[in-house]
């Protein structure tokens, strides 16, 4: 084996090991867990309720008395069309950010949010 | 020879690390667990298990659900993973509505579900609706497309949604407003410059 083979093989085999502890690193992120924000407080109209900054692949919520829609940062998922009824967004993939509930009815509302 | 030797041996030594290496970081967790979904969660209602088969109440009120069911698409589930509310993604029946995104209606224990992917809204959405509600008032969902909570909506609402047997028109009220949609088939689809999503829909027969 020649000198400039010896010091390639190794070289090239620690470039790719690199690459692929840095190509891990850059994937992993705090698993996403079953978390609620947001519990039994009224939310007003326009006015969206915000959790803390969590790991999450989505979010659910309902309002006790009216429509909600959910969402997290600027990710915008679905509206409720009644009280009572649970909209869930799920990314399929973990995003960290504040998941948001918010009441866009008419009045006031109590609502339940979590993440997961 | 020798040479050749401690080369193979350098290449398998830093193999072997960084292959311990990438382990030790790839143990931590990753996006590709499955996160356990929220059971019995104080904020939102128990995940009761999944129905084997269509309940008789829903059944009864929903014509789509009484054809052949034909289940959500993997990629679909794989999002979903873990099913709320009681939801069998294999009976999920898809919503043939002439609106952009796809959309199905799906059985759960107690609740019946649409699973809509939209355009307007980020990965897979899901609404329940209590099945005493949804018999009464059908059930739908609503995407507004906005960027983010608070943000300036950028394009007509849009309610996709299943009506009981029997309707022939919904009402939807936003605000002290309302708008009627047809109900075609049993389904009903509603585009208008709300900024809001409905307070309540209402079934007219």
């Amino acid at each position: 084996m020649s000198f400039s083979s010896r010091r390639l093989m190794p070289m090239l085999v620690g470039a790719f090991g690199a690459l692929a502890v840095i190509l891990l690193l850059a994937l992993s992120s705090p698993a996403a867990k079953a978390s609620p924000f947001c519990g039994g407080q009224t939310v007003s109209p326009n006015n969206p309720c915000y959790g803390a900054a969590r790991a999450l692949n989505g979010v659910n919520g309902y309002g006790d008395s009216h429509s909600v829609c959910v969402g997290a940062d600027i990710l915008a998922g679905p509206c409720s069309s009644g009280p009572g009824q649970i909209a869930t967004m799920n990314l399929g993939f973990t995003y960290t950010g504040a998941p948001w509930i918010a009441d866009n009815a008419s009045g006031p509302t109590v609502v339940h949010g979590d993440t997961f | 020879m020798s040479s050749a030797t401690v080369s193979r041996r350098a290449c398998a030594g830093s193999l072997a690390a960084l292959t311990l290496a990438a382990v030790a970081v790839g143990c931590g967790e990753t996006t590709n667990e499955v996160p356990a979904r929220p059971m019995a969660a104080a904020s939102t209602p128990a995940t009761p298990a999944v129905v084997t088969r269509v309940p008789a109440a829903q059944a009864a009120t929903f014509a789509l659900l009484r054809t052949a069911p034909e289940g959500l698409p993997p990629a679909i589930r794989q999002t979903l993973r873990t099913p709320i509310a009681g939801m069998n993604y294999a009976l999920a029946q898809r919503i043939p509505a002439p609106a952009a995104g796809r959309y199905w209606l799906v059985p759960g224990r107690g609740y019946l579900c649409v699973v809509s992917q939209t355009p307007d809204t980020a990965g897979v959405g899901t609404v329940c609706s209590k099945t005493a509600q949804a018999r009464t008032s059908g059930v739908a969902t609503t995407s507004i497309p906005r960027a983010g909570q608070n943000a300036p909506v950028t394009g007509p609402r849009l309610i996709v949604g299943v009506a009981p047997d029997g309707a022939r028109a919904v009402i939807v009220h936003t605000r002290g407003k309302i708008a009627v949609a047809r109900v075609v088939d049993g389904l009903f689809v509603r585009r208008d410059d709300s900024v809001d999503p409905p307070d309540r829909i209402t079934v007219r027969r």
